[in-house]
């Protein structure tokens, strides 16, 4: 039997289960991760209409992002996941699929 | 313990404490005026709210853009097109004897008047925009090369280089004659590739939304909260102490003050710049009682001025009456037409002279420069003072009362400090003295500073 805590206990929405007494989280997956990008462009480019976004297209060419947005995109990451991404990595941020590619092992332990 | 008190609550201190409350900083504005927007605010008179300083936004870029200023400036501040809802302007033109050049927000319409007057310059035009720095090589070296001496090695006809430089140097000059050519650049884009465009509800929506947003995000707005002192301790600012005596104490601060004010609030005793002859305006405002349409004039801006050579210094009178900018506000492609007419004139003015004045000679001064600026202004457009119910007029010295700006400099400093950085580790610079102009340039100075010094 598990439990569900309610929202307000905090950041970590976990599953607790009394028998084992063993957490086990609901992770970010691929899908979660695609959904938490989608919200942070939405913030960054309110007018845009990010339904039709391409996987593999750079954001860079779809939405004309440029060095200050992808800054933000970091930041945002850092200030909703506490996530750090150092600046050599940032390249890593060109694309929907490049993005999940390189977030995914790094948000597995973060609970939605 | 803040993280950043920024001094000052106009745009880019605005601007600069949106970015960093987003992201979850600890943020004090302090603002030395009853109300914010510093030099783009406005006041109430007889019911009336009035923009300060306003005539148009430069940078204006259609609903969809991605790229300029603007684009850039709505994703770093999480704007929606419809927050400031701008209206493009309807046609403006220069003006000086014998020659008009009007022009809108499609360049085209420059290039075929430019051609139907300059028609040997046409070419040169070309090669003067295509020659133009980007943004983003403001502040880099040779950026501050005269513009007067670039252009006029490309532009040959002396009159269309007097032409050029008359709104330019309006709308962005800081010191007398000319302007690096790096903000040259930035300015001729601004105004003549980009285009002019006014919110639809005023300066004041546009404040609104940005303290609004400042505050929601945890910032702390002080108003009637000036500076007194910056105390210095070992190359840092340790602690800034209010006109009221309190003391506040920050990691950084970040000034919107103008580099020399900024300079004299510090008690380690920073050598005073030689004083240049900086510009400042007179504005007069007429409120009619029909729309200027209706009395024949339908230009957004005129710049005009009334010989071939434009002289863009600081006047030995009150004002000069032989040039100057003629803004209707009620000329931009609104949906529905504005309550009331509006006229604003604008020249250029001593501080000097209006700061000397005593109290009723300050009143009459003022009753006096309005009758000398309109009827200077009527030479180039309709007589509109048959219609006029009211009037009021700003001077120097209001411009000083809101910017807190030595000699109530219109465009701040006449040496730009490009990087933001003081001779302090933790004290940064922003607005007009960063050398960005106008409301967009002055947000972005705000948004920069603050991404470079104050979000790592």
């Amino acid at each position: 039997m598990t439990v569900r805590l309610p929202n307000d206990a905090g950041p970590a929405r976990e599953l607790y289960s009394p028998l084992t007494s063993d957490f086990h989280f609901l992770t970010m997956t691929a899908d979660d991760i695609r959904v938490a990008i989608l919200d942070i462009l939405h913030d960054i480019a309110p007018d845009e209409d990010l339904t039709g976004l391409k996987e593999d297209v750079p954001f860079r060419e779809q939405l004309e992002l440029d060095s200050m947005d992808f800054l933000d995109i970091v930041m945002e990451l850092r200030k909703r996941y506490r996530i750090q991404i150092p600046e050599a990595e940032y390249t890593e941020l060109a694309s929907m699929a490049s993005t999940v590619r390189y977030l995914e092992p790094r948000m597995k332990d973060i609970v939605k | 313990m803040y993280d950043t008190i920024i001094i000052g609550a106009g745009m880019s201190g605005l601007a600069a404490g949106v970015r960093l409350a987003h992201f979850g900083k600890r943020v004090c504005i302090l603002e030395r005026h009853s109300a914010i927007g510093g030099l783009n605010s406005f006041y109430k008179q007889r019911g009336r709210t009035l923009d300060v300083g306003l005539h148009a936004i430069t940078n204006f870029s259609p609903k969809g853009a991605r790229t300029g200023p603007l684009a850039k400036l709505f994703r770093q501040l999480r704007v929606a097109w419809e927050d400031w809802a701008l209206v493009p302007q309807l046609g403006s033109a220069i003006i000086f004897p014998n020659a008009i050049l009007r022009f809108s927000n499609e360049f085209e319409m420059l290039e075929s008047e430019i051609r139907l007057r300059f028609p040997n310059q046409v070419d040169n035009v070309r090669r003067l925009v295509a020659s133009l720095h980007d943004y983003g090589k403001f502040g880099e070296s040779g950026a501050g090369r005269s513009a007067r001496k670039v252009v006029s090695e490309i532009i040959t006809d002396p009159l269309l280089v007097e032409m050029i430089f008359c709104p330019i140097l309006f709308y962005g000059g800081a010191r007398e004659h000319d302007i690096g050519f790096s903000q040259f650049s930035i300015l001729f884009r601004s105004i003549f590739l980009e285009g002019l465009a006014r919110p639809l509800a005023g300066i004041q929506r546009i404040l609104k939304r940005l303290a609004g947003r400042f505050k929601e995000h945890g910032g702390e707005l002080r108003l009637r909260a000036g500076v007194a002192k910056i105390v210095v301790k070992d190359g840092a600012v340790e602690k800034v102490v209010l006109e009221d005596g309190s003391e506040l104490e920050a990691k950084n601060v970040l000034s919107s003050a103008g580099f020399v004010e900024t300079m004299r609030l510090c008690d380690d005793g920073q050598p005073e710049e030689q004083p240049q002859n900086l510009i400042s305006v007179v504005e007069s405002i007429s409120i009619l009682n029909a729309s200027p349409q209706s009395l024949g004039y339908d230009q957004t801006i005129v710049f005009y001025n009334d010989s071939e050579t434009f002289h863009y210094e600081k006047p030995n009178d009150l004002l000069d009456l032989r040039s100057g900018t003629i803004c209707s506000p009620n000329n931009f492609a609104y949906p529905e037409p504005l309550d009331e007419g509006m006229m604003r004139v604008t020249a250029l003015a001593n501080y000097d002279r209006w700061i000397a004045l005593d109290k009723e000679a300050y009143r009459e001064a003022k009753q006096t420069c309005y009758d000398q600026l309109v009827a200077s202004a009527v030479r180039f457009v309709p007589d509109f003072r048959p219609a006029v119910v009211e009037t009021d007029v700003f001077t120097p010295r209001t411009i000083h009362r809101f910017t807190g700006h030595a000699e109530g400099a219109l465009y701040g400093a006449a040496q730009k400090r490009h990087d933001g950085t003081s001779h302090l580790k933790n004290l940064f610079i922003c607005g007009n003295d960063q050398g960005l102009v106008g409301i967009v340039g002055a947000i972005i100075s705000g948004i920069s500073i603050a991404n470079q010094h104050l979000l790592k």
